[in-house]
């Protein structure tokens, strides 16, 4: 089954090494045991077996070596230590999702599940919400989102750890019963010494390499003590060159245990993952009355924001006399009042389109920040068991968009029609949307190139505060920094776009007194837009394929 | 030991080709939208014009200037606008025909093409708000 040769980690290239040249054989269809003091290197002699850290040696999967964790897809299921699962779904339905991403039979999908959740003793659960299960019962739904892909290994984190006796007997006994009638190899971390004799092959790390692998008896044996319980005392007792020299003089490293390869069954097509996510993603949001509540509230309240400062509808503008009828006098004073009223009308239309800009450029934030980096350790585990990280980039991309589309188009409308804003509707809704859903989508790059969803936020909310300075719109901007800033500035294109759909308007006319300054059209302010979305989009996919296991 | 590669995520040519893509599109946009249409035109030099008018008759030239006021109409004919070139130099004088004018009001901005007519009359062919 699963074995290493020589393998180590560096903490940082040619740094210090918490695992040393370790290796390690497994028994297929048993149940083995990794143990060790806490801190030795048994989370790390895992992981980088599985290919989730950076490693040196070798990884052999039933004599195949094994260059990535890509490879090991469908035929090896990771545990984590604590149940990875939406706390919105019932149990049925994280079942059933996760055999969705990963089986493509129907028929089998069915069998599959009652057979997993009978197994796993939550038939009477199935409807009751994850975040509601008992930490046992996490644990157990923990092994059946991995049974789905009907893996031939399975690793547990310390599965067991911090349960009751009685839960942890439960589990181990579920193993068991996994090992006798389906044949399936289980790697397990555990603490618990006392639990050693449900286990037929045990490895016991010690200061980041292997100094034992066998049965309890031999253990026992080669160790000198009478029971389990004095292990890391003796371990303790010597250094770490003494049992290391004891075990390659005792240990049979030619030994190999026989193991037949698999292949990994055939995934559901890219698009069906996506539909799969895009649904439990509908359903999370439904769900979630927090944070469809905020969303609602937003995108309500923030039009209403705006709408206070022009509630009367925007001021008519009159024109100046364009021939001279009157004394140069009366001239001078119609030109200056004009002037004045002019000043102080494109002044409240240019603020207010560019505080629509601003608003959706934070709901474009809310939309993003968190969707990817809150749920990034789901993510990595759906991955590992075979979801597409094109899939899972699309089913994000395609559901917050289509909240910016609903935040950019009720802004439109709604500020449109109180405010009277004047200018063809169209292009105005085109360019507000696509404000909203380019900001959502690079939001939405930095929740997938940032592993902390506190990071992510927080660069966006930042993002979104440099907007109204670096848009030139309210500050003037150095000469030399206006076009080198601009191109980048998703609230000056919302707002150029919007305002240059109001040309043929007297408030157009009214900024253009002043102002010589080029005003993007509404296509190009689009076009633009659509270029930043595009490049929120790339990084999200490069995000989505980057590892990050915290 | 041969190293293994540790798990590490592709990073695909094609990611760094599409940005680049999409700058360069980015870069044609922003261009092309600083740009008009008139841009194949000469600027008219105004000051040359309105020392020798008579140098430049026949000539088509692009205008880019703001409505300072209106010093003649006349229905069904046009109107004669006193215009600020953005390029500087003092007030031109330029007709604009009924069928190309529409609703011109003081302080508007337009990009002209114009064409100088007999005795310096600079006779607007087209023009465009911006």
């Amino acid at each position: 089954m699963l074995s290493c040769k020589d393998l180590s980690v560096e903490l940082s290239a040619g740094g210090t090494r918490i695992l040393d040249g370790a290796s390690a054989r497994f028994k297929p269809k048993a149940l083995n045991a990794v143990i060790g003091p806490s801190g030795c290197g048994k989370t790390t002699l895992v992981r980088a077996m599985l290919g989730l850290s950076s490693r040196l040696g070798e990884v052999f999967m039933a004599g195949e070596l094994v260059a990535n964790s890509e490879a090991l897809r469908g035929k090896l299921a990771f545990v984590p230590q604590f149940s990875i699962a939406q706390e919105r779904l019932s149990v049925e339905e994280a079942l059933r999702t996760a055999l969705d991403l990963c089986v493509v039979d129907v028929a089998t999908k069915q069998a599959r599940l009652e057979e997993i959740i009978k197994r796993i003793g939550l038939d009477m659960h199935r409807d009751k919400r994850v975040g509601g299960l008992s930490g046992g019962q996490l644990r157990r739904l923990g092994l059946g989102l991995e049974l789905v892909g009907d893996p031939q290994c399975m690793v547990c984190d310390e599965v067991t750890s911090g349960l009751d006796p009685r839960s942890e007997d439960q589990i181990l006994t579920m193993l068991q019963g996994l090992r006798d009638e389906r044949e399936k190899t289980f790697i397990c971390i555990i603490h618990n010494l006392a639990k050693l004799n449900f286990f037929d092959w045990i490895t016991v790390v010690f200061e980041g390499t292997v100094v034992f692998q066998g049965g309890l008896d031999a253990l026992l044996e080669y160790f000198e003590i009478p029971d389990a319980l004095h292990l890391y005392d003796q371990l303790n007792a010597h250094s770490i060159k003494h049992w290391r020299q004891r075990w390659s003089a005792a240990s049979n490293e030619a030994a190999e245990f026989e193991a037949s390869p698999t292949l990994a069954p055939p995934l559901p097509s890219a698009l069906s993952q996506t539909w799969t996510l895009s649904k439990r993603r509908a359903l999370l949001f439904k769900r979630d009355k927090g944070y469809w509540m905020l969303t609602l509230g937003i995108t309500i309240g923030f039009p209403l924001l705006v709408t206070i400062f022009a509630m009367d509808g925007l001021p008519q503008l009159r024109g100046l006399a364009m021939s001279a009828s009157s004394g140069f006098v009366e001239q001078a004073q119609e030109n200056l009042r004009y002037r004045i009223d002019a000043l102080e009308s494109a002044s409240l239309v240019t603020g207010l389109i560019l505080f629509q800009v601003i608003l959706l450029t934070l709901m474009g934030s809310n939309n993003g920040a968190r969707e990817i980096a809150g749920e990034r350790n789901l993510y990595e585990k759906e991955r590992f068991a075979g979801l597409r990280p094109r899939s899972y980039a699309t089913s994000k991309l395609l559901f917050t968009s289509a909240v910016a589309i609903g935040q950019g188009l009720w802004m439109t409308l709604f500020v449109k029609y109180v405010c009277d804003f004047p200018g063809p509707l169209l292009p105005q809704a085109l360019v507000l949307i696509l404000s909203c859903v380019s900001m959502t989508a690079i939001c939405l790059a930095f929740s997938a190139i940032f592993s902390s969803a506190d990071k992510a936020s927080l660069l966006s909310v930042y993002l979104v505060g440099f907007q109204l300075p670096l848009s030139g719109v309210v500050l003037a901007l150095p000469e030399v920094l206006v076009w080198v800033c601009r191109p980048f500035i998703n609230a000056y294109w919302g707002w150029a776009g919007y305002f240059g759909s109001m040309i043929d308007s007297r408030f157009y006319d009214a900024y253009r007194l002043e102002s010589s300054e080029m005003i993007p059209s509404p296509m190009l302010a689009c076009g633009v837009l659509c270029l930043h979305f595009c490049v929120g989009a790339a990084l999200v996919f490069w995000g989505c394929h980057q590892k990050k296991v915290t | 030991m041969p190293p293994l590669k540790p798990a590490k995520p592709r990073k695909p040519a094609s990611i760094l080709i599409g940005f680049s893509l999409l700058f360069s599109l980015l870069a044609v946009a922003l261009s092309s939208g600083c740009g008009d249409n008139f841009s194949d035109l000469e600027v008219l030099p105004t000051e040359s014009y309105m020392k020798k008018p008579g140098d430049f008759l026949g000539n088509t030239y692009t205008i880019r200037a703001q409505i300072d006021s209106q010093v003649k109409w006349e229905k069904g004919v046009g109107r004669i606008l006193a215009v600020l070139p953005e390029s500087g130099g003092s007030r031109l004088p330029v007709f604009v025909p009924d069928e190309v004018g529409g609703n011109l009001h003081i302080g508007q901005r337009y990009e002209m093409r114009a064409r100088i007519e007999a005795g310096g009359l600079i006779y607007v062919e087209s023009l465009r708000k911006y």
